[in-house]
């Protein structure tokens, strides 16, 4: 059951930029930004009353470290940008040259703070780069590729 | 261009989870999730606002295309009990799998009206690097 959550975990993440991108073909990104922070909240809130969660954590929030604060504008940055990107890429090229970033991101995050650097890891991002960049070659061949489609065939033969 | 947007967006996701963790290890998971909301919401509002954005009706829009938000939510607290009880690498392994999977028959049958990129054999192979070059980061 928890290795069913595990794959919803990344399968949830791509339905949710579709979501976004569907629902900026009708209103725009900007106002598809703030939707998605809308109803995102209404859900937390509802989560929050239900699970009995306290108000005790706002005075914690002094004490907390000053990064921690802007992580919900740096979400604006990500969910705005992969709405823009999803509408132009392909999802498996968006979702993945997304993933290499992160984990580029990581590597660096990971070096500021004294671990080491891992040739692993780097050779692991310049993979995923190449099998993008080469799928992506072959969706640019296809459309080349005058396709024959069935479904426009006359109905009364 | 759009490719590098791309990674600059996935190198974003990293510095967020950063903060976003030390949020949480602050102050737990859901308050941390509607602080982020909270500090989200008023930040979009404000772009929106200064941007000159103009409100659109949402009449006539397939409800489940306004639930990006929610299905986002789900994703954090799926992540959250993963982590939990299988722990970092197998959660990425199998997050990894449902990603790849997921897009690529989106991509091929063109669901929610998106734009159709056919699955081709070919493909297998720009599959296979992106899954040994995904392999090669979650286990070094």
């Amino acid at each position: 059951m928890i290795f069913i959550i595990a794959l919803l975990t990344g399968v949830s993440i791509v339905i949710a930029m579709v979501q976004n991108a569907k629902l900026a073909d009708y209103i725009g990104i900007k106002q598809c930004s703030v939707m998605n922070y809308v109803t995102g909240l209404t859900t937390v809130t509802f989560v929050f009353i239900i699970l009995g969660e306290s108000f005790e954590f706002i005075p914690k929030l002094s004490t907390t470290h000053a990064l921690a604060y802007f992580g919900g504008l740096m979400g604006i940055i990500v969910v705005t940008t992969s709405t823009v990107i999803i509408r132009k890429l392909s999802i498996i090229a968006a979702t993945m040259l997304m993933y290499a970033g992160q984990l580029m991101m990581g590597i660096v995050i990971d070096y500021l703070r004294g671990i080491d650097l891992s040739i692993g890891k780097i050779f692991g991002c310049i993979l995923i780069i190449a099998g993008v960049y080469f799928n992506t070659l072959v969706d640019q061949r296809l459309a080349k590729i005058p396709r024959v489609d069935n479904t426009s065939l006359p109905l009364d033969l | 261009m759009y490719k590098l947007l791309a990674m600059f967006s996935g190198m974003t996701v990293a510095i967020m989870i950063l903060s976003n963790g030390l949020l949480v290890e602050s102050i737990g998971d859901t308050p941390a999730l509607l602080f982020i909301h909270i500090t989200g919401l008023i930040g979009v509002l404000l772009l929106f606002y200064t941007s000159k954005g103009y409100w659109t009706t949402l009449k006539g829009i397939p409800f489940f295309y306004l639930l990006g938000g929610v299905t986002g939510v789900v994703s954090v607290y799926f992540t959250n009990l993963a982590f939990l009880s299988i722990g970092a690498t197998v959660t990425l392994m199998l997050s990894l799998v449902g990603r790849i999977v997921t897009s690529t028959i989106i991509d091929h049958y063109g669901f929610m009206g998106m734009k159709k990129y056919p699955f081709v054999p070919l493909k297998l192979l720009g599959l296979a690097l992106i899954s040994i070059g995904a392999l090669f980061l979650i286990m070094f």
